[in-house]
């Protein structure tokens, strides 16, 4: 429980501090926020504060889920379908409201895809990962079986 | 790696008991076979049938200990029989770095595992004697190194 607060915690200051960064890449002529937002917040210091606290939001769900592989007994699969549709459900409901994205279908499925296209990354990487420690495993139980007891 | 075994014996009339001292460079596989030669409590496992009956089993001929529909089984080289006992009083007197409890149904003998695969959904597929196939969490992949390596499990 205390790695996963510890967790919930540096997402928390990395999403802060990534979404600033991302907000400033998306547009460069107003830093940290999209004009969108600041005109929907109404003044700039109101948009920034939410813009901070949603974006640590979704540090805070992306890095806390981490710990769905390494601190629970779901099956890896099941483990990155469920940080994945957290992600999900936390990422695009902010980034519409911040404005990173327009609420059209195709910027919101181009978005979504991203998402599922890097899980099926961490997916793929984390099972051959397993998959070579595994056989590792089958090496060592016949040196074993040779060694005399 | 394996040690020479050199063995010694210290007479001492002020004894009045038989007093064995394993010194090791670490408790590795090598000792725990000595440890469980010496300890009765690894050689068998005394359980509790269904029948009413105490079966003693040896404990190397035992391969896994499992749950199903609420039933506790143990399953070993002379048969299957159905057991009374919980699968916690059944792990505890079992000795801990042979036998691993791999989920709240499963115990498993190690020395009984004849292969270890990874499933295409994420767990540690481990294939028994007997063609027994049992499925752990892949937080178990450490522990069943160790144990290999000649490191205990507790």
């Amino acid at each position: 429980m205390k790695k996963v607060f510890t967790r919930l915690l540096a997402g928390f200051c990395l999403g802060a501090v990534i979404g600033n960064l991302i907000a400033m890449a998306s547009d460069p002529g107003r830093p940290f926020m999209t004009e969108l937002f600041v005109t929907r917040m109404g003044n700039y210091t109101a948009a920034f504060i939410v813009h901070t606290l949603l974006s640590a939001l979704i540090g805070a769900a992306a890095m806390a889920g981490m710990s769905l592989y390494d601190e629970t007994d779901l099956p890896l699969l099941f483990a990155t379908i469920v940080h994945f549709v957290l992600i999900e459900v936390v990422f695009l409901p902010v980034a519409l409201f911040l404005g990173w994205i327009a609420p059209v279908w195709n910027q919101i499925a181009m978005m979504g895809g991203v998402i599922a296209a890097t899980s099926l990354l961490i997916w793929v990487f984390m099972f051959f990962y397993h998959k070579r420690k595994v056989s590792e495993l089958n090496g060592m139980r016949q040196k074993k079986k040779q060694r005399p007891q | 790696m394996s040690y020479d075994v050199s063995v010694t014996f210290e007479e001492d009339g002020s004894l009045d008991r038989i007093e064995i001292h394993i010194k090791a460079p670490a408790r590795c596989s090598q000792v725990a076979a000595l440890l469980a030669k010496l300890d009765e409590k690894e050689r068998f496992l005394d359980v509790p049938s269904d029948g009413g009956r105490i079966v003693r089993l040896r404990t190397d001929h035992i391969i896994r200990i499992f749950s199903q529909n609420r039933k506790n089984y143990v399953f070993s080289s002379d048969g299957t029989i159905r057991t009374t006992a919980s699968m916690n009083e059944l792990y505890e007197q079992l000795i801990h770095d042979r036998f691993l409890r791999v989920s709240r149904f499963e115990i498993i003998n190690l020395d009984k595992a004849e292969s270890f695969d990874f499933s295409i959904v994420g767990q540690l597929k481990i294939k028994m004697e007997g063609s027994q196939t049992v499925f752990a969490s892949r937080r178990y992949i450490p522990v069943i190194r160790d144990y290999l390596k000649g490191g205990d499990t507790d």
